[in-house]
């Protein structure tokens, strides 16, 4: 290792408009050393790789404090193009690779072997033609490099998936100044063995000299590769230390850090008898970026129950799945009865309401009035508040006026009056109207699914004191999926965290941090196979 | 293990059945036209090829955009209107024949090169939304075209040519006859016969790709069984001999049609030369903008430029395109001759199998021969089938724009049918 640090961190600071997500960070890369990036969604990862990458959200937001120093030089990257010509590379979570070109032509995008034909001559560089072979021959290389086997001139359509990522990679190393490799989550959609592979081609990348940033959720992983790691919380480094030094639960204590005041838990201890209103099992629903492959659980009548886990792993693709907006298979059983869901609007109609996390998208109507949006689901599914005529009805805005104006009081919606367009109202009122719309319809059992998200504190208390209102006054189950765990754990009975697509466990509120930071990281998987034996 | 070879025949069947719908349909309908119109074979085959050649580069203009992610690009049209600009300049200044037209082309180029940069402006503020754009700017552009020629010459504009003119002196007459020496030029210069032309085009495909095969053989072992081209070409030339030499008909027929060696060779080199730039880095990077702007542009690809560029071959190669339609005509109405060349050409090119995904010169050839048969045989079937001409008129205009919907509906239907199968 040489004595002079490859990339240097010093004390960088962010803020968007005021909200501090990067708090000092400071850390030091060698060459030839993998560092993992370990936190929370929201930590200020994906930020802290912004600003190294120099992309615009930073610089349309006010640019960053701090100093990077690479290679011993103080640089301000301003745009990726930048980033690349120092000799940082990217792997992004998502692929970055055209599904018609081959692997080749992929790995070797716009650094393409030309060679000058009669028309370059005159007209320049644009009209050189490609050299097929010394591309193939690089692509090649750069695979033999990661010691994959994957024939270079097969489309990457044609691919699996598994085999995407390393292609990114060898595009990556095939740069022939590559210095500074960063892996954005990289081993998400792999499978074990593909993983391990993965593990084995990094090791190499990393023998070579280059330096590798490697942020990933799978702990495991994690001790396996890297020389050290590194941990946010909230935007601030809580943590740098040697792999060899620290172990799995330390850095799973603390990721998710934060001690919770047991006088906030408010439903750990409530003894529900053994009714179960709805039963999912073998649960997969397609939906793009939230994929869940096999999710089982039971919902006790009466409970608050939790759906947490980290972003992208399907906690949110169950509910969406329940209410018909993504295909799904599987078997949900409600009262006793198998429930069709794949016909959309028939959880509504038997009794379920939903809160939906995409409140613009779907959840309303943003032109129309407070009133028609908070009855429109019940109008619609249940035909009330109408005048009936003949052959087509009416929409009655005399009958619903008393229940609109009781639920704005209830709620606290602050407007100017029932008649205000929904659009003009902040995010938590808008909330508030969505959770009154789903109550509206009297429903047995009410799925939230982020429900305060992107709303401020006040509003979000308001809104967890009601929803445990409702569930103790009204008796109404609850189905809450939430991001922010100590959301989940301040109101629910129990918390069942999806990782990977499957349920990795279900935990009390009380449970130790260290339990939820590892079944959130996948190392729940053991535990709960054993569960599922008993 | 046998059902599932019978299985999987009956798959490819429906997957060769549904990718190939519209061009399948075509076919049919040309078949059945060609039957009930009833016409001599000479005069059927005369007016296909002359069509042919006359329409060819205007549909060939069209397939750089669809490798660029941009569909079928309407504003062709602007195109089409820089030709017409360059010939009524060169009839301005009086220059006739071959040397009239080359001039005519030469004020086009900056034209048309200036029009598709406007365009590819506007192409690039309204991204996902080109092909609705592009037909209403053909509308925009028509407007400004027929302030400028309408009103504009004689009063503002002078027009040295007063046979240009209206008697009143304001605004170009229409339609405009080119001189008797322009009309034509390009295709009077040296003609064959089609029996000649096709015997010479499968002898050079053959010694062609027998010359790439000998090279190969230098440098690596040839897999005789993947030489495709080769069989098909020596096939193609045995069966045409003996097709010629069974069938006096048919003999007859070809010999009978002169085609225009010139322009065929023009558009010989353009659809050459828009070969060759698939295979540089400028296509490259064009095929690349095509499947993913984000990606592209994420590899340090300028889109954004390149989705101007080939806007700007575009509209370059409609130009030409429409200077080698109206020299073969010998006139064009002054304010309508551009208004049909965008949907036309584009109905053309999607009949030959192509989609706003994809396109490539065996589509723009094989269109323009289907589109353009049944653009003959439907008035003259519809005279037979009804005793009516005019039903056969209707027809034909009804199928232009029944194709591009047609087309259309099945490209999004292809594309629900893909993701089903991939949910199963």
């Amino acid at each position: 290792m040489s004595s002079q640090a490859l990339l240097h961190f010093k004390n960088i600071k962010k803020s968007f408009s005021g909200n501090v997500v990067l708090d000092g960070v400071n850390f030091e890369i060698y060459p030839g050393q993998v560092v993992a990036l370990a936190g929370e969604n929201g930590a200020g990862k994906s930020t802290l790789m912004n600003i190294l990458f120099g992309m615009s959200v930073i610089h349309d937001t006010g640019g960053y404090e701090g100093e990077i120093i690479f290679e011993g030089k103080n640089v301000q990257i301003q745009s990726p193009q930048e980033a690349m010509a120092l000799g940082i590379g990217m792997v992004h979570q998502e692929f970055m690779l055209l599904p018609g070109f081959t692997v080749a032509r992929n790995i070797k995008l716009n650094r393409e072997n030309l060679v000058p034909s009669v028309v370059s001559r005159i007209a320049g560089k644009n009209y050189e033609l490609l050299d097929q072979g010394a591309i193939i021959g690089d692509a090649k290389k750069a695979l033999k490099r990661l010691g994959m086997e994957i024939n270079p001139q097969t489309t990457v359509d044609k691919l699996p998936v598994g085999h995407m990522q390393f292609v990114e990679i060898a595009r990556e190393i095939d740069k022939k100044n590559l210095k500074l490799l960063v892996l954005d989550e990289p081993t998400a959609v792999l499978t074990e063995s593909e993983a391990e592979r993965f593990l084995e081609c990094i090791r190499k990348v990393a023998d070579e000299g280059i330096a590798v940033i490697f942020i990933s959720h799978r702990l495991d992983e994690v001790m396996e590769l890297a020389d050290s790691v590194v941990i946010l919380r909230d935007g601030q480094m809580v943590f740098s230390e040697k792999t060899a030094n620290t172990n799995k639960h330390e850095i799973a204590e603390l990721m998710v850090g934060r001690k919770l005041e047991a006088e906030s838990l408010i439903n750990v201890n409530r003894n529900l008898p053994e009714d179960y209103i709805l039963e999912v099992s073998h649960f997969k629903v397609n939906m793009p970026g939230e994929k869940s492959k096999d999710v089982s659980f039971r919902v006790k009548r009466g409970e608050i129950f939790g759906i947490g886990g980290l972003a992208g792993h399907g906690k949110t693709s169950i509910s969406n799945g329940i209410f018909g907006m993504y295909p799904a298979t599987g078997t949900v059983t409600y009262e006793g009865k198998q429930l069709q869901y794949g016909r959309v609007g028939e959880a509504l109609k038997k009794g379920m309401a939903f809160v939906s996390e995409d409140r613009k998208g779907v959840g309303l109507l943003l032109e129309e009035p407070i009133s028609l949006n908070m009855v429109y689901t019940d109008m619609r599914v249940n035909r009330h508040f109408l005048k009936k005529y003949v052959f087509f009805s009416q929409f009655d805005s005399q009958s619903s006026g008393q229940i609109v104006d009781e639920m704005i009081r209830e709620l606290d919606i602050r407007c100017t009056g029932p008649e205000q367009p929904v659009g003009r109202l902040s995010g938590g009122n808008q909330q508030k109207v969505c959770v009154a719309r789903a109550l509206i319809t009297k429903p047995k059992i009410l799925f939230v699914s982020e429900p305060t998200r992107g709303i401020d504190i006040g509003a979000k208390q308001i809104l967890l004191n009601y929803l445990v209102k409702i569930n103790k006054e009204l008796g109404i189950t609850i189905v809450m999926t939430s991001s922010e765990l100590n959301e989940l754990r301040s109101v629910c009975d129990r918390i069942a965290i999806i990782g990977q697509g499957i349920v990795q466990g279900i935990l009390k509120p009380d449970s130790p941090n260290v339990d939820f930071a590892l079944l959130m990281s996948g190392e729940g998987k053991e535990n709960s196979n054993d569960r599922n034996k008993e | 293990m046998e059902h599932s070879e019978k299985t999987n025949f009956t798959g490819l069947l429906k997957k060769i059945l549904v990718n190939n719908a519209v061009t399948i349909l075509f076919v049919v309908i040309c078949i059945a036209g060609i039957v009930l119109a009833d016409q001599p074979m000479p005069y059927v085959v005369g007016e296909i090829s002359s069509r042919l050649f006359r329409n060819l580069i205007l549909i060939l203009a069209l397939l750089v955009p669809v490798w660029a992610g941009m569909g079928m690009n309407f504003s062709i049209v602007l195109g089409a209107m820089a030709a017409q600009i360059g010939i009524m300049v060169s009839m301005n200044f009086s220059v006739t024949g071959v040397v009239g037209l080359v001039l005519a082309f030469i004020v086009s180029v900056p034209l048309s090169l200036f029009f598709g940069n406007l365009t590819g402006r506007l192409f690039n503020h309204t991204k996902g939304q080109e092909m609705i754009t592009g037909m209403i700017l053909g509308f925009f552009a028509k407007g400004v075209y027929d302030l400028v020629f309408m009103f504009l010459c004689g009063p503002v504009i002078p027009v040295k040519n007063q046979t240009l003119l209206l008697p009143n002196g304001i605004g170009l007459t229409t339609p405009i006859n080119l001189d008797g020496e322009t009309k034509g030029a390009m295709n009077k210069l040296w003609t064959i016969s089609l029996e000649k032309a096709l015997y010479i085009i499968l002898i050079l495909a053959t010694v062609f790709f027998v010359g790439q095969l000998i090279f190969k053989m230098k440098k690596e072992k040839i897999d005789w069984k993947k030489q495709y081209k080769l069989y098909i070409a020596v096939f193609s030339l045995v069966g045409y001999h003996i097709l010629l030499t069974v069938s006096e008909t048919v003999r007859f027929a070809l010999n009978f049609t002169d085609v225009p060696v010139v322009t065929g060779l023009l558009i010989g080199a353009v659809g050459l030369a828009i070969n060759f730039l698939s295979r540089t880095k400028l296509g490259s990077d064009i095929h690349a903008v095509g499947q993913s702007q984000t990606i592209a542009v994420s590899m340090g690809i300028p889109a954004d430029k390149i989705r101007i560029m080939a806007i700007m071959i575009s509209t370059l190669l409609a130009a030409l395109g429409q200077l080698v339609f109206i020299q073969d005509i010998g006139n064009f109405t002054t304010y309508t001759a551009h208004e049909n060349v965008g949907t036309f050409s584009i109905a053309a090119l999607l009949v030959g199998g192509a989609s706003i995904k994809k396109a490539n010169i065996g589509h723009a050839i094989l269109g323009a021969l289907l589109f353009h048969t049944m653009f003959i045989i439907s008035p003259l079937a519809g005279k037979n089938l009804f005793d009516n001409a005019q039903l056969g008129e209707y027809f034909r205009v009804f199928v232009c724009y029944a194709v591009i919907a047609v087309a259309l509906a099945l490209h999004a239907w292809k594309q629900i049918m893909a993701k089903k199968a991939e949910d199963n």
